[in-house]
């Protein structure tokens, strides 16, 4: 694979991808260079010609758990912490969102993580994150009610 | 389909990257180009979206940042990769006490047990290293291969011998200019220090150059002449274009490391 053109095409995409999660623009400069190492390693894996998906991902996986090693602490508030996750898109709402979720992904795998991030906070409906992710729609479910149980034992 | 989370009905941002990119599937991408003609908050976006690609691609220009990655790929006994920006912060001062501590120690070592020559062992598994600080307002943080830099910042280098004795540490920047740093001046290399990790008694302030600048050490046990090196630095650059090699075409039996920086272009 074409290491130039492979970041030629797609370093826009992860490293917006990277600024949205982390913040910090040399930490997200760093984590996207990151990202196409980590697909490169795994180039059997890529789609021919669809590499938006895997990048994406992996991009949201290695910001997630870069925010996990920061050692943030966040403490939420039940309903609130509720409507902030469930409503993005509103100024001031996703770096909250996310510290709420940080705190979260401290105890749950990374693949739940994912779609959290997929659903919660970027708005993909469950078929979306299910392709996205490669998991059936059930599974994408099952996951976040499986989160959103272990958000009511965090907050309570 | 399920509902999006929230009262939104907006397509999320991926969604948006992989409709510019095609690779969104034929009816979702056939569904948007239907929605995109009487909708201007989601022309808006794409125009935004055209605009960001622009200021990606002219800040971190993509040859520049694919050599970092490609760095970042190689194997480490090739060139070294230390720890990205921030995930180490040490303070000058506790660098250099430590720093100078193991020196002593590695240094008064072998007078104890004899006479040394300049056939020091190899110290087995390692291979000559070039270590970079940057001066952060916390005190210090480790800067890898591939990390963004600015002009202005105060850059501490260091090197881990490994048991060779002479080298030559030297940068050149995206506008073919080589600064020297072991040795300052002369055509010879310089004697090694030796002990873990050494670091130069300066700090390199980082000049407005655009696009990089890479740091090379090249070691060797015996002396050897500077300019022949830094020469084929130079062969290898082409100013204005992307990053020189992480490793010189050098026909010298020397072992190399190197570092690369990429300069950020003030907004």
């Amino acid at each position: 694979m074409d290491v130039d053109a492979l970041v030629e095409r797609y370093a826009p995409m992860v490293l917006r991808r990277c600024r949205q999660l982390l913040g910090a623009e040399e930490e997200a400069v760093d984590v996207c260079q990151d990202v196409f190492v980590r697909v490169l390693e795994r180039r059997d894996d890529l789609h021919a010609g669809h590499p938006s998906s895997l990048l994406y991902i992996i991009a949201t996986n290695l910001c997630l758990n870069r925010i996990r090693d920061r050692g943030r602490h966040a403490v939420p508030t039940e309903d609130a912490v509720l409507e902030r996750i469930v409503a993005p898109g509103t100024p001031g709402e996703p770096s909250e969102a996310r510290l709420v979720l940080d705190r979260l992904f401290r105890r749950d795998p990374a693949s739940t993580r994912t779609i959290a991030v997929l659903h919660y906070l970027d708005g993909l409906t469950l078929e979306e994150v299910a392709r996205e992710v490669g998991l059936s729609v059930s599974g994408v479910r099952k996951r976040l009610r499986k989160l959103r149980r272990v958000l009511g034992e965090m907050i309570t | 389909m399920t509902e999006r989370s929230g009262a939104s009905t907006r397509p999320p941002d991926v969604i948006l990257e992989r409709y510019r990119l095609g690779e969104l599937p034929a009816d979702e991408a056939a569904a948007l180009d239907r929605r995109l003609q009487d909708d201007d908050e989601l022309r808006t976006r794409l125009a935004a979206l055209d605009r960001s690609d622009l200021e990606v691609r002219e800040r971190y220009p993509p040859k520049t940042l694919a050599a970092g990655v490609r760095m970042r790929l190689e194997p480490r006994s090739a060139a070294t990769r230390t720890a990205g920006i921030g995930r180490l912060a040490w303070h000058w001062k506790t660098i250099a006490a430590l720093a100078a501590a193991v020196t002593l120690v590695i240094v008064v070592g072998p007078l104890l047990v004899g006479p040394g020559n300049d056939a020091t062992e190899r110290v087995k598994g390692l291979e000559p290293t070039l270590v970079l600080y940057r001066k952060t307002a916390k005190g210090t943080e480790q800067v890898g291969d591939g990390a963004v830099a600015r002009a202005g910042d105060l850059v501490r280098i260091g090197y881990r011998a490994a048991g060779y004795n002479w080298g030559v540490i030297f940068s050149i920047d995206g506008r073919g200019v080589v600064t020297m740093h072991l040795p300052r001046e002369g055509p010879r290399s310089a004697r090694l220090s030796p002990g873990p990790e050494v670091l130069l008694d300066f700090a390199y302030e980082l000049d407005d150059a655009p696009r990089w600048e890479r740091f090379y050490f090249v070691a060797g046990s015996a002396p050897f002449d500077t300019g022949p090196i830094v020469e084929a630095a130079r062969r290898v650059t082409v100013a204005g274009e992307a990053a020189p090699p992480p490793l010189l075409p050098l026909q010298l039996d020397v072992r190399q490391s190197s570092v690369l920086l990429i300069k950020q272009v003030p907004q």
